[in-house]
């Protein structure tokens, strides 16, 4: 099999969640060959730091100069679309970190605008339409593998879930699952002309990306045919505007949202009559708190991605465990805690790696591709508008169109 | 450096554990070059469900016919201490399964003799300590690296209890550790002949290992020296001899044991005055249980191995999951699971494979090393002659200082 050539398009968190995943790879599978980033200084600091051997100021020129197969992107979601087209031109393949894409304004529209405020959501659901099918067009064109980097899909309790959801065979007749924490501490996250969204974007995408994979999985493996989401109700709300949360002294979880939501809950309807309830939420103690849980005709089983109980500890102050990391967001070390032995193996990242680099390596699509990129962000903007529309909204006529032609 | 060249000695339960974890391994940093077992199809069979490019017969053969580094022993554990000795006087390095050796009886000693009800363990001791110094010198002598396959060590929620301990900085006080289920299947782990002593030997040597890897340690993050185990006090039973047991229609545990003990616990003391309870037993139904829990002075951290809340599931029927896997020894995939969702990888079967490899590449010792292997294997068989004795046995004559 052909070693894959990778650029990675930034030099960020989410860079180094994945540089270490490819290198565990081996070289014969995988190679780093370059980086590129905004500022040429940092991408030639993130190179030295990871061994690879060239960095660029902008895509284009890492393109034009690097043979690489696949290029990575570990930018901020507003520039995933343009990137991704201009990468499907160059004829590369494409690794891209959730969301696929969103609404973050108009062109024109100032930098400090609350969009989340003045936009009706209809409206942003109709530009987002629109750019998914600009990268499905793109793709198909290009005849590209994309990789949607969707980690929960292939979380090893997820998976796990899904094997024992196969071997049951019963029907999955409802799914719950979240994605909750204290709050981002980054100011991109409390705005939607950066962020795209509020809880239901950053966090929600995971749980909604792990279900509709589960049912569309399911629909493959008893009829051959997906199972695909019919309709969504949402309700959104700002639950640290609270007056009482407002006049508290000292807040543990984050404040400062400006134009997005801090809290979510969605009730998705599928084609076969199940149903899914997703929750994210910038107002949740005690640390990540993701899981999924599948309730069949025959069986019952849940995925605690995070926390979970594979170490257990307690510390009668919180600065005990000094430096040791415990968990994602954990307000205190003290008390009990569930520490996590390898976040990144639970959450799927290296996974996730693996099964883009085989995929591209094998010419077949990865588990976690275009298609759920697609619906995952379609759904979601669905959900803003029941939710600002105080409506339930069909998905069906939103999902229908072109997707990827194979 | 090139890739370590591996030869599998052994193409059966353990050699299948072995093989994932070199698997995972890019190919530039470790080979798989060669197997070898009795008969030689049963390796022949190995190799090519294994794509391993050579099979042998035995491993003198192998060491002839196929040029490797280090050579994996997953052979059964009488076979152990004869050939680390031979592979270490051949100049390889060598990763052993645990335990590192025991007593299995003398060169005369009868295939079928009860040697677990004939032989003091007094006696068994001595011979141990003969064997296992044997073991020592011939690793010495070589210059090689040896890995003992204690995984427990390797097992990322014991990796993480000990980073955190290393964090809070408080003294270890008190450990619990246990691995038990509801009874090996195989008929060699039912003599003491074939086993070298029962659950404590076959279960107990994880939960000891890691107990006595964590006070070591501890020592020398506080002071550059280990904390050693000093006494250790052991009971042992055979529950499932219980007359009312026996007259049970159905048994859900297994039975059959001939001369070794289907329940163990050894209570360790460590020379800087904690203590460490180990537990094992073949009579506990519910999957195999394995957790280790230390108390600090200022903190309580527990690793749980297996079962872990990872993943949680329900079935009303027990034939609802088939044909998945939920988790080791489980009895019923029925009721409220809890199924593993990569038993290897919580067990630190691939973490421990890939340390033994970086050692050699970077001219280290592993992690779980011979030290490690020499102490378990003679604290264990102190602890039977404390339980056939009936008294606290010192270990400071055996393990020296």
């Amino acid at each position: 099999m052909a070693k894959v050539r990778v650029g990675l398009v930034g030099h960020g968190n989410a860079a180094r969640l994945h540089a270490p995943a490819f290198r565990k790879l081996g070289t014969e599978r995988c190679a780093l060959v370059a980086v590129c980033g905004r500022s040429r200084e940092r991408a030639a600091a993130f190179a030295q730091e990871h061994g690879i051997s060239q960095a660029f100021g902008t895509m284009d020129k890492m393109l034009s100069q690097v043979e690489v197969d696949v290029v990575d992107l570990v930018v901020p979601n507003h520039v995933h679309a343009p990137l991704a087209i201009d990468a499907a031109k160059a004829g590369k393949h494409i690794i891209c970190e959730k969301h696929l894409t969103g609404y973050f304004g108009e062109p024109d529209a100032p930098e400090d605008e609350l969009i989340g405020k003045t936009v009706p959501k209809a409206k942003m659901l109709d530009r987002v339409v629109e750019q998914c099918d600009a990268i499905g067009r793109a793709l198909s064109g290009a005849g590209v593998t994309f990789c949607y980097a969707e980690n929960w899909v292939y979380a090893p309790s997820f998976v796990k879930l899904r094997r024992l959801a196969d071997a049951a065979g019963g029907a999955i007749m409802r799914v719950q699952a979240e994605e909750s924490h204290s709050g981002s501490p980054s100011v991109y996250a409390k705005q939607w002309r950066t962020a795209g969204g509020g809880s239901l974007v950053l966090k929600g995408s995971h749980p909604v990306g792990a279900v509709l994979q589960l049912k569309q999985w399911e629909g493959q493996k008893k009829s051959g045919r997906p199972i695909r989401p019919a309709s969504v109700t949402c309700e959104v709300g700002n639950l640290t505007w609270m007056e009482s949360v407002e006049q508290e002294e000292k807040h543990y979880i984050k404040t400062d949202w400006r134009d997005v939501e801090d809290w979510g809950h969605m009730v998705l309807r599928f084609d076969d009559g199940s149903v899914a309830e997703i929750a994210a939420g910038d107002t949740t103690l005690g640390g990540v708190h993701n899981y999924l849980e599948a309730h069949l005709s025959n069986a019952r089983i849940r995925a605690n991605i995070n926390p979970n109980d594979s170490c257990v500890a307690y510390a009668p102050s919180p600065d005990i465990f000094g430096d040791e990391y415990i968990t994602e967001k954990i307000e205190t070390k003290g008390g009990w805690t569930l520490p996590s032995p390898e976040e990144h193996w639970n959450q799927g990242y290296p996974q996730e790696i693996a099964d883009f680099v085989a995929a591209i390596a094998e010419g077949r699509e990865p588990i976690s591709g275009f298609d759920l990129a697609r619906d995952v962000t379609l759904v979601l903007y669905a959900a803003y508008v029941s939710a600002e529309e105080g409506r339930r909204v069909d998905l069906s006529p939103i999902l229908a169109g072109p997707g990827l032609e194979r | 450096m090139p890739a370590v060249r591996v030869g599998l000695v052994g193409c059966g339960f353990s050699a299948n554990l072995h093989i994932e974890g070199y698997k995972q391994l890019p190919p530039e940093r470790c080979q798989v070059v060669a197997v070898c077992g009795v008969p030689q199809s049963d390796a022949e069979a190995f190799a090519a469900e294994h794509g391993i490019p050579a099979a042998f017969g035995s491993m003198e053969e192998m060491l002839a016919g196929a040029e490797v580094d280090a050579v994996d022993l997953a052979v059964p554990n009488h076979l152990h201490a004869p050939f680390i000795i031979a592979a270490a006087k051949a100049g390889k390095h060598v990763f052993c399964e645990k335990p590192l050796t025991g007593y299995f009886g003398g060169p005369e000693t009868a295939e079928d003799e009860l040697i677990g009800k004939t032989v003091p363990k007094r006696q068994m001791l001595e011979a141990t300590q003969r064997r296992v110094d044997a073991v020592m010198n011939a690793i010495a002598s070589a210059g090689v690296k040896f890995g003992y396959a204690e995984n427990w060590v390797y097992a990322p929620a014991f990796a993480k209890l000990w980073r955190l301990a290393k964090a809070a900085g408080g003294t270890i006080l008190r450990i619990e550790a246990e691995e038990s289920h509801s009874g090996s299947h195989a008929d060699y782990a039912k003599r003491w002949r074939t086993s070298g002593g029962g659950s404590l030997m076959v279960k107990g040597s994880h939960p000891l290992g890691a107990a006595l890897q964590l006070k070591w340690w501890e020592g020398e993050a506080r002071s550059g020296k280990p904390i050693r185990a000093e006494s250790v006090v052991c009971e042992v039973g055979n529950l499932t001899w219980v007359e009312s047991f026996k007259q049970e229609q159905q048994h859900y545990v297994r039975t059959g044991w001939q001369d070794v003990e289907d329940w163990g616990i050894i209570v360790v003391k460590f020379e800087d005055g904690s203590a460490a309870e180990v537990k094992a037993a073949d009579v506990t139904l519910g999957g195999v249980h394995n957790y280790l829990e230390a108390y600090l002075s200022n903190a309580r951290i527990r690793a749980n191995l297996n079962p872990n809340d990872s993943c949680v599931a329900y079935a009303p029927d027990g034939d609802i999951f088939e044909p998945e896997y939920i988790s080791e020894k489980i009895e019923t995939k029925g009721g409220w699971t809890f199924p593993s969702p990569d038993e290897d990888w919580h067990q630190g079967y691939p973490q421990e494979i890939a340390d033994f490899v970086s050692a050699i590449v970077e001219d280290r010792q592993p992690v779980s090393g011979a030290v490690l292997a020499r102490e378990v294997t003679l604290v264990l068989y102190a602890a039977y002659v404390s339980a056939e004795e009936g008294r606290r046995v010192s270990l400071k004559p055996i393990l020296g200082r």
